[in-house]
């Protein structure tokens, strides 16, 4: 027998009781991630986003053995959770150590890196296994039945046998041992602990040996659900549901969010139970976190503003030094190389194919959806992962118009521009209490919300959509290689777009906020006003690509947009170097063009992983940095007086400072594209 | 002067925050048994310099040497265990841990001798009551002074044998001054040296009998705490700069 609940308030819901019991298991599961998530957080200050994966690979280490090696199951399950547990000290010894005191958001986007190497190696675990028809292997084979509806699953057994005490010897271990103080005090002041003589690096170690450990258990007991398809499986609706039970625990208490995560598995299964889109549940979730962060911003307003003021960006890159940028040689020979580049760029088409073309297309859309995250976090200092939300929702804007108003291409672009701007300050409104690692939660979010929700309404893209490439002028952009140089004119467009904004007032502004907010609100800066129009021309100029993504693909659906492309967008930002216009758009191609031109998966995986860690840990700041220093060799040598130029005129005239005071920092982020 | 080796010797150190040098050329030397003050003004690098000899930063140059072992390269938990134990300023507890938690904290070094921090922390105890009857307040809610001797206590359970302290006074009322000033000169009474760091001259002369003058990361002066007195150049600048600019320069 089951009791079936019937509510009309707030809204109308039917459920049998059994069900708040089913989401209560699947809950634990995003209960112990959230619980992993909010350690490693509470120790190091950095949200983790290759926890799932790390975990995967222990999965993969249990399945291996168990289906390849014929190991016992709890052998194999010692086997993956120790794996994972090592694999997570190496990664601090070996990357996050080397980061100890790199800008926050170069360690995050570390951590994007090391989820893709953790895939990677999951990967080649999985495909050693021979005949991998078979699921994911189980300890047994129970099937209970909860009440006239609800079958438990041999999944949803293993989740209530294993996470439980897990989860409570977690607790135990933080609560009463040594090892636990020891983790709590370095969490609270680093150097106070060191100085009472703990040793703050070994502690960080096991931090990473125990959060691998309970990551592997996770992944565990989410995997049989998913079969062997483990490494696509743990994607970013996993993530979210962590991260959403971690805030609403304040990346601080860890039974919080264990139980924060129970309850979010509750009121996922109702609504399944209660609707067929499973796109409200990440509505939802969403609303779920801006609320949470909206009480926490009122709270602790002034108590904990580390999570800001860790949040100084990459260093930018020297500008060039006046006096060589006043060269009238130099300035020639900028506009000689930028446009060599852009003729080399647009010529590219004529030894490619034309499918290669077509990926080139998109790999140009990208570029400026690059350009507008170097913007948005490398400029005004946002942090932004779910940028593809507002590709997605330039292409169904663009859609919408083209087809419902019947408007042509050009106004189309526009208002897709145009709605990005007014999406990307409504989701900016609460960057205005919140910063850093926070908004990178809710925008994350966003695009999950994006994805699965939002683009697929009717009157979004719906389940696919058609965009037909357009005529312009009388000429017609039918063709691939056509269609890429009108991508190309986008992509310089907002390269000058974004250089324009950035050498005026606003550029100044934005860095003037983002460098020091407190300042730059004394001297009379509006502060509101910067950080809204920095989401304004960011949302714009993804928006635009989107558009541009949207004729160029002629028809997309809403998983054209996947919530991994918006932190692999960030990626390239980092890779680039934040702020640098030239390094981002050399990245996105460099980046992109190895995702999308690469057919090996083993090599293209690896290299996007491995490329984007040792880009972090030996550039790190970016490409930008040596393309500087090329840069700089190159109006060196230009510059160099040639005898007669001596004598013509006195050195010293172009020393004189022009009437901006150049050499100032907006000037720093306006250099790179040259 | 005795030919005993030194508790702490610092020797040509040069230490830069990235390209900013901050430290040139440190020399100094605190006698076993001594009590010393390293007495400067604001932002003249003595904390910098604490950092340093504690492990926390890493001198660009030069050699710390801590009862004649070369420490320059030791990490800092190990010379927290080697008996070089620093009260960090600004009331460095651990807020979100309860008193009793702050203090085993400082225990980590010889957790397992579970006799020997049972006795340690009787020890502390005894010299600060008021914390004994809060041993299971969290360490955020105690008083200003609670919180200094709540971190002064922590560096007691590792019975150093050169105890740094780094602004004592800062921000505390006189009479608690006193009384952590009277432990402190009980603890130096006992054996113990001291390393003081302090910006008020009176409180760090009423403990010291060396004394070092640290000015825009040099010594200026190192040598008997009563000679300082004399040098009026020196002592001046600590008391009058300050005065001075807040009269807006009418000096």
């Amino acid at each position: 027998m089951d009791l079936v609940v019937v509510l009309d308030w707030p809204m109308h819901l039917e459920f049998p009781v059994s069900v708040i019991f089913l989401g209560a298991i699947v809950g634990m599961s995003y209960g112990l991630l959230a619980t992993g998530l909010v350690l490693v957080y509470r120790a190091q200050r950095i949200i983790n986003l290759a926890h799932a994966q790390l975990g995967v690979v222990g999965a993969a280490v249990l399945a291996y053995t168990v289906l390849q090696l014929d190991w016992p199951w709890p052998v194999g399950f010692v086997a993956g959770v120790v794996a994972a547990a090592l694999l997570g000290v190496v990664t601090e010894v070996t990357v996050l150590r080397r980061l100890a005191d790199a800008p926050r958001v170069i360690v995050l986007v570390a951590t994007i890196g090391a989820a893709q190497l953790f895939v990677f190696i999951a990967y080649l675990i999985l495909n050693r296994i021979d005949g991998r028809i078979g699921g994911f292997p189980l300890p047994f084979d129970d099937r209970v039945a909860i009440g006239r509806y609800l079958v438990l699953t041999d999944s949803h057994l293993l989740i209530l046998r294993l996470v439980p005490p897990a989860a409570i010897a977690v607790g135990l271990i933080l609560r009463f041992t040594s090892f636990g103080l020891a983790v709590r005090a370095s969490a609270e002041n680093a150097d106070a602990a060191r100085l009472a003589g703990i040793p703050t690096r070994r502690v960080a170690m096991g931090v990473w040996g125990l959060a691998g450990a309970m990551a592997a258990l996770s992944a565990i007991c989410l995997a049989p659900d998913k079969g062997l398809a483990l490494t696509d499986a743990l994607g970013p609706e996993l993530l979210v549901r962590a991260l959403a039970a971690a805030v609403l625990a304040r990346l601080m208490f860890l039974g919080r969010a264990f139980a924060a995560g129970i309850a979010i598995g509750v009121v996922e299964q109702l609504v399944f139970w209660n609707t067929s889109s499973n796109g409200v549940v990440e509505v939802a979730l969403f609303v779920v976190i801006l609320g949470a962060f909206g009480l926490q911003a009122r709270r602790r307003e002034s108590t904990r503003t580390e999570e800001r003021s860790s949040w100084e960006l990459a260093r930018l890159t020297r500008p060039l030094p006046s006096r060589l940028a006043a060269d009238r040689r130099v300035r020639a020979a900028g506009w000689v190389g930028a446009a060599v580049v852009t003729a080399g760029a647009a010529l590219a088409p004529l030894w490619l194919s034309n499918s290669q073309t077509f990926l080139m297309t998109g790999i140009v859309n990208l570029a400026i959806l690059a350009v507008s995250v170097s913007l948005l976090t490398g400029i005004s200092g946002q942090i932004s992962l779910g940028q593809v939300a507002f590709l997605g929702l330039g292409a169904a804007i663009a859609h919408q118009v083209a087809t419902e108003l019947d408007l042509p291409f050009l106004p189309a672009v526009a208002a897709a521009g145009v709605v990005g701007a007014a999406a990307a300050v409504a989701i900016g409104l609460p960057a205005l209490r919140l910063r850093g690692l926070f908004l990178a939660v809710t925008t994350l979010g966003f695009a999950l919300v994006s994805q699965r929700w939002l683009l697929g309404q009717d009157w979004m893209a719906g389940v696919g959509a058609q965009l037909a490439r357009p005529e312009l002028f009388g000429v017609s952009f039918h063709g691939q290689h056509a269609y890429y140089l009108l991508a190309l004119t986008g992509l310089a467009g907002a390269v000058l777009v974004t250089r324009t904004v950035l050498g005026g007032p606003l550029g100044r502004t934005m860095v003037a906020v983002r460098d020091n907010e407190a300042q730059a609100a004394a001297l009379g800066v509006d502060t509101t006003r910067a950080k809204l129009l920095a989401f304004a021309v960011s949302g714009f100029l993804a928006a635009v690509a989107g558009a541009l993504y949207g004729y160029g693909a002629e028809q997309f659906s809403p998983e054209n947009f996947p919530v991994a492309d918006g932190l692999r967008i960030v990626s390239v930002a980092v890779i680039g170097g934040l702020g640098s216009l030239g390094g981002t758009v050399v990245a996105a191609f460099v980046v992109f063009g190895v995702d999308r031109l690469v057919d090996v998966a083993e090599v293209r995986l690896f290299m996007t992983a491995a490329g984007l860690l040792v880009v972090l840990m030996f550039l790190p700041g970016g490409l930008a940095g040596p393309l500087a220093r090329i840069r700089d060799a190159a109006a060196t040598r230009i510059a160099r007086p040639t005898p007669r130029t001596r004598q013509a005129s006195p050195p010293h005239s172009a020393d004189k400072p022009d009437q901006f005071g150049r050499g100032s920092s907006a000037e720093a982020v306006a250099e790179g594209s040259a | 002067m005795t030919d005993a080796v030194p508790a702490l010797r610092v020797e040509a150190l040069d230490f830069s925050y990235g390209q900013v040098q901050v430290l040139f050329g440190i020399d100094l030397t605190v006698e076993a048994g001594e009590a010393v003050a390293l007495l400067g003004t604001n932002g003249a690098g003595k904390s910098t310099l604490l950092k340093a000899v504690c492990g926390l930063l890493r001198p660009s140059t030069g050699r710390v040497s801590l009862f004649g072992e070369d420490i320059t390269t030791m990490g800092t938990d190990r010379r927290v265990a080697a008996g070089l134990v620093q009260v960090p300023g600004g009331r460095a507890t651990f807020p979100s841990l309860t008193v009793e938690e702050n203090l085993r904290a400082g225990a980590w070094t010889f957790r397992r001798r579970r006799a020997l921090v049972a006795e340690r922390l009787a020890e502390v105890l005894d010299l600060f009551p008021e914390l004994g009857s809060r041993l299971d307040s969290v360490g955020g809610t105690l008083s200003g002074g609670q919180q200094q001797m709540l971190a002064l206590g922590r560096a007691l359970m590792l019975r150093p044998r050169l105890l740094l302290i780094d602004e004592l006074s800062l921000g505390l009322a006189p009479v608690v001054v006193e009384r952590l000033l009277e432990t402190v000169r009980q603890l130096n009474a006992d054996g113990t040296t001291v390393l003081l760091v302090e910006q008020s001259v009176n409180i760090a002369l009423s403990l010291a009998t060396t004394a070092y003058f640290l000015e825009r990361g040099t010594v200026r002066f190192g040598g008997p705490a009563a000679e300082l007195v004399d040098r009026d150049d020196l002592v001046r600048s600590v008391f009058l700069d300050g005065a001075s600019a807040a009269l807006g320069g009418y000096t």
